[in-house]
């Protein structure tokens, strides 16, 4: 590639609850342009299927209904729905969508149903039916949170290649995605102090996802948790560590950095049959202060 | 600690490998996002000063405090108005852009700046001299490099809020 003849854009924009930036290079800046513009509204349309907060989304027509009847669904979501219970049976259960109802009292997530939930639901209460169609065994909310901002990563990145970006980087509040020949440096927040960066490694082409508590971290009735429920247990982790986790898609990488901030380096081994690299920063070492 | 894998990433250990303690990004200039928002237009500046009726009913209706006075906004030849506008959180300082249709809806938001600072010293130099570069002398310079951030980004609230509160200054002083 000529360098002369390469021009690059970068954007960012407020979507899927973080601020997402698209980093495109190619030869012509018009061409780049809509290129970038349509990897944002790809990632737009993510949101609008899979928003937990917006009762017409997929999600909250599912939530709101799917106890009661087949829920039809958006391709996009179909595939994000069976990518996570791929995801839950793999992990025996650790990781699980079902926690809804978890984020929701534990102030994460809004209240966005009356009537009680089954407190005994699981993934395996979700029925993924045929015709792209979803019905839930138990009543129970689903949260995509932990596997949709990958998912519309991937999209972008597939929309930057199809319409002509000969490199590009996705980045969405930490999950991120690179293609082309081009090294990306990625500097990882300290799990500690989350001002702090530190340079981490060059990305050439695929996906590397992080997942940290320190901007969820909260204290409730004396205990500390985080925005990370464990399936099974229904558990909120207490992680002081930021888990990174490398991956050829953005959304596998993104579910699978879950894994490993509820489970450590237990899930280190689990995670690499199922294709991704676990990349743990421990916050031990330092106590830097705030001034 | 897992191995890195070959074929995906290379670990950034083997360049300079310093902490910086700040972050920012310029995206686009004031220029920029007007023709990233409307391709080909001309801008007319008609900042608005904002008074203190206006000031009291935009935060009625949307609840959010209106610290600026003064708002940049530009009458767009092919229709419209070009805004520019902050917002200032915890620990971040966001300018952003928003065009907004002749109608009053939003056309496009593009971030211009996003400026992070924490404000935090590291003392320990134990903790410190492990990030440290063998040639590198002055580890925790303000490095406003781009950066490409593995980690949560704050959370764009704030955003979502300037945006409501623009929208009530269209609808009280603008329309």
């Amino acid at each position: 590639m000529n360098d002369a003849q390469t021009v690059a854009l970068r954007r960012a924009r407020p979507l899927l609850g973080t601020l997402v930036e698209v980093t495109a290079h190619g030869a012509c800046q018009v061409q780049l342009m809509h290129a970038v513009n349509a990897a944002f509204d790809s990632m737009a349309l993510v949101q609008r299927l899979m928003s937990f907060h917006d009762a017409a989304s997929d999600v909250g027509r599912m939530n709101r209904l799917a106890y009661r009847v087949a829920v039809h669904v958006h391709p996009w979501t179909w595939e994000v729905m069976r990518a996570a219970q791929r995801l839950a049976r793999a992990s025996a259960g650790v990781f699980d969508v079902t926690v809804g109802g978890e984020l929701m009292r534990l102030g994460y997530l809004p209240a966005v149903v009356r009537g009680n939930l089954d407190r005994r639901a699981r993934w395996g209460d979700v029925c993924l039916l045929p015709g792209r169609r979803v019905r839930f065994a138990r009543r129970l909310l689903i949260d995509l949170g932990g596997i949709a901002k990958g998912f519309a990563v991937d999209r972008a990145v597939e929309c930057l290649r199809n319409r002509g970006a000969s490199a590009g980087l996705v980045n969405a509040g930490g999950d991120l995605r690179g293609f082309g020949p081009v090294a990306w440096r990625i500097h990882l927040r300290h799990p500690a102090q989350p001002g702090l960066l530190l340079p981490f490694a060059d990305l050439a082409s695929g996906a590397l996802a992080t997942s940290a508590g320190y901007f969820s971290r909260r204290e409730r009735r004396g205990a500390v948790h985080t925005s990370f429920i464990e399936g099974r247990q229904r558990g909120a982790s207490d992680t002081t560590f930021s888990a990174s986790v490398a991956a050829s898609n953005c959304m596998l990488a993104d579910g699978l950095t879950k894994l490993v901030v509820l489970r450590g380096h237990r899930a280190c081994g689990l995670v690499r049959r199922l294709g991704g690299r676990a990349f743990i920063l421990q916050a031990q070492d330092a106590d830097a202060k705030p001034v | 600690m897992d191995v890195f894998n070959n074929w995906l990433l290379v670990p950034a250990a083997a360049v300079i490998v310093a902490p910086t303690c700040a972050y920012a990004t310029q995206y686009l200039t004031p220029e920029q996002a007007q023709q990233a928002i409307f391709p080909g237009a001309d801008f007319t500046p008609a900042f608005v000063t904002i008074s203190d009726a206006q000031r009291t009913e935009i935060e009625r209706r949307t609840g959010v405090n209106v610290r600026v006075r003064e708002q940049r906004v530009w009458r767009v030849s092919t229709g419209g108005l070009f805004v520019i506008d902050e917002v200032i959180g915890k620990h971040e300082l966001i300018t952003y852009a928003v065009g907004l249709n002749s109608d009053g809806g939003v056309r496009q938001l593009e971030i211009m700046d996003y400026r992070e600072s924490y404000g935090y010293e590291i003392r320990n130099a134990a903790w410190r001299r492990q990030f440290v570069g063998k040639h590198d002398g002055d580890p925790l310079k303000l490095d406003l490099d781009i950066k490409n951030i593995g980690g949560a980004t704050l959370s764009c609230r704030h955003i979502a809020e300037g945006v409501r509160r623009l929208l009530a200054l269209y609808d009280v002083a603008l329309r």
